[in-house]
């Protein structure tokens, strides 16, 4: 038999290979022989409609589900010939519902995997403070705190510095985001594009929220009822979508999904007028169709200004709407635009200063292309 | 900022022993000091003219009442946390149902009926007590270890067999801490119910408290009723208050989430 081809990402290696494996509980059948090839570095999401097999996958390949034929291959070696343990040491493991240790402090949550390690004790509470303070959580805060005093957002925060804990190479992520409100997941979807940017790590992403897979996603793989349906870079599978049932799961809104797809830095303009004063004439004439930022001592934007139809408008911007980050999407980046009111928005950084501007014709012609 | 006190003030720590330290206090003096029983008993009960155990001194008796009960007590912790465990186990599962049946069962029995019901079967002196008392407080621990075990939430066990903990490890180091709490509970009803039962075992030969009791009871002498229970009752109380407090440095920062406790399982 001929085994089903999926193209795989171009520009890096094959981490994982799932040949041919298949998962049965008693009459039904789970997965029907699976091929998949994970990207090395990058972010594979698997993602599909409820038991389509996609959770599964995710553990068969930590072994938490057995295997009922095939093969997983992790470099050369077959996974079911390496220690179970040992093998979810190397995987940083996160679930939906967290799964802290109530027992716990935030700190001990965070350093069990190099516990279980058996690393030197000398340096782990550093290392600690490294991890939340790169999830976003202040570590004088948060260190003692224990799991029942978190929020949702927060939780999950913890959860994934403890997935990092042992910095493994690999990262699972079973539906991370899944509990927590839109709010938050989408700024947890920021933390994560940043996280990523940082480590360049391999994960392997379970979504049923295709909004979600678009925006994470370098290697989309599509499932239904236990087979791989479509596997490639989302860009493709958005603009040639293999099947009706692909179509359909990608919504009518494609080419507004396709905004997803890019991020405010490698879009915006980075030359941008502003200064500490308002506009004068000699900056931004009338007939300029240019947008001039008012800035604070620390560069970052207070004020947008722009002629619209021979009249200055301006918009004051709050530092949290008004804004983007440079991690943000185009489709942010649109919302943005249309709640601040001007055709385009301003792009900050971490700290943020002024780092440059999204403007709507970009938009425009990065949907049409 | 939310205030959170990880160990308790000074204060509050001598609070808590206070009562503890004075009762302990007063049992030892009863017990060591004839004539302070006397004393005592002889100013509530005018009208006697016996006030103590014609063959024992209650330094005896509660030595042996204690021997018994804490005797008792471990051989039950011992057997129900590890049989507790076993049976929340994978392997061990399908016998769950039956232990906590049988445990539901045993626990309608009175303690009295226990004792006499063995005495035929078990014969005369304290080792037939012994294994009456272990028998009938095996159960609270067990069926409380079980309880325990199947309250610890699933993402944690999950997550702790993602992470790799091995079979021992996600055994103390996840799911143990949680359950604690609740065997706690099960080892502390184990040693009042055995406190009790002890006093009954007088009558197959347990050389406990029980012993006085029953010889007031026959002489019709409240005195000497009276003299054992005191001491029962200081007994239980300080046992009550030291696993008061060993469960409550426990869970003084463990509180389960209800969020985490109500999290529905992982799509399978």
């Amino acid at each position: 038999m001929q085994l089903p081809f999926h193209p795989i990402l171009s520009d890096t290696s094959i981490f994982l290979q799932a040949e041919r494996i298949s998962v049965r509980y008693g009459e039904t059948e789970a997965l029907k022989e699976v091929f998949l090839q994970i990207p090395t570095n990058r972010v594979t999401v698997l993602i599909g409609p409820s038991g389509c097999g996609k959770s599964t996958t995710l553990r068969c390949i930590n072994a938490l589900v057995k295997l009922s034929s095939g093969v997983i291959s992790y470099g050369d070696e077959s996974i079911q010939n390496m220690s179970e343990t040992q093998l979810r040491r190397t995987m940083g493991y996160a679930i939906q519902s967290v799964g802290l240790m109530p027992h716990l402090s935030v700190e001990e949550n965070v350093d069990l995997v190099p516990r279980l390690l058996g690393w030197e004790r000398s340096g782990r509470g550093e290392r600690v403070g490294r991890l939340l303070n790169l999830v976003r959580l202040e570590p004088g805060i948060y260190r003692n705190k224990y799991p029942h005093e978190l929020s949702g957002g927060e939780a999950q925060r913890v959860g994934v510095a403890r997935a990092l804990g042992a910095d493994p190479p690999v990262l699972l992520m079973d539906e991370p985001f899944g509990a927590v409100d839109p709010l938050t997941r989408e700024q947890l979807q920021d933390e994560f594009i940043r996280i990523q940017r940082q480590l360049k790590k391999t994960v392997i992403f379970v979504t049923h929220d295709i909004d979600e897979a678009i925006r994470l996603a370098d290697y989309l793989v599509i499932m239904k009822e236990g087979e791989v349906v479509q596997a490639d870079t989302p860009e493709k599978i958005l603009s040639s979508p293999q099947d009706d049932f692909v179509e359909r799961f990608l919504g009518p809104d494609r080419s507004l999904k396709r905004l997803s797809l890019f991020t405010a830095d490698h879009c915006c303009i980075q030359e941008v007028l502003s200064g500490l004063e308002g506009p004068s004439k000699s900056v931004l004439p009338e007939d300029s169709t240019r947008c001039y930022w008012q800035v604070d001592e620390g560069n970052r934007p207070l004020k947008g200004f722009m002629w619209i139809n021979g009249r200055l408008v301006s918009r004051v911007v709050h530092s949290v709407n008004h804004t983007v980050q440079t991690y943000s999407s185009m489709r942010e980046c649109m919302a943005t635009i249309l709640s601040l009111g001007l055709p385009a928005a301003a792009v900050v950084d971490d700290e943020g200063h002024l780092f440059g501007e999204v403007r709507f014709e970009t938009i425009q012609t990065i949907s049409v292309s | 900022m939310r205030l959170y006190k990880r160990s308790a003030s000074p204060n509050h720590v001598i609070r808590r022993w206070i009562p503890l330290i004075l009762i302990t206090a007063g049992l030892v003096l009863y017990i060591t000091s004839s004539a302070l029983q006397t004393t005592i008993l002889s100013f509530l009960f005018p009208g006697e003219t016996q006030f103590t155990h014609s063959r024992k001194t209650i330094l005896q008796m509660t030595g042996a009442h204690i021997t018994l009960t804490i005797a008792a007590t471990v051989l039950s912790s011992v057997f129900g946390i590890f049989i507790g465990i076993l049976v929340t186990r994978k392997a061990g599962r399908e016998f769950q149902q039956l232990v906590l049946k049988l445990n539901a069962f045993i626990q309608t029995f009175p303690p009295s009926a226990v004792i006499i019901l063995a005495f035929p079967v078990l014969g005369f002196g304290w080792k037939p007590a012994l294994l009456a008392l272990f028998l009938y407080s095996l159960f609270p621990v067990l069926g409380n270890t079980v309880v325990g075990f199947n309250s610890v939430s699933p993402a944690a066990i999950d997550a702790a067999k993602g992470m790799g903990m091995t079979w021992f490890q996600q055994l103390h180091i996840a799911e143990l801490p949680q359950a604690f709490p609740m065997i706690i509970t099960g080892i502390r009803h184990s040693y009042i119910l055995n406190l009790g039962t002890a006093a009954i075992a007088a009558v197959i030969g347990g050389e406990g408290l029980g012993t006085i009791i029953i010889s007031g009871l026959t002489l019709r002498n409240s005195a000497l009723v009276l003299s054992g229970t005191i001491v029962i009752s200081m007994l239980a109380f300080i046992g009550e208050q030291l696993f008061a407090l060993l469960s409550w440095k426990q869970t003084s920062h463990g509180d389960r989430t209800e969020k985490q406790a109500n999290m529905s399982k992982k799509e399978k």
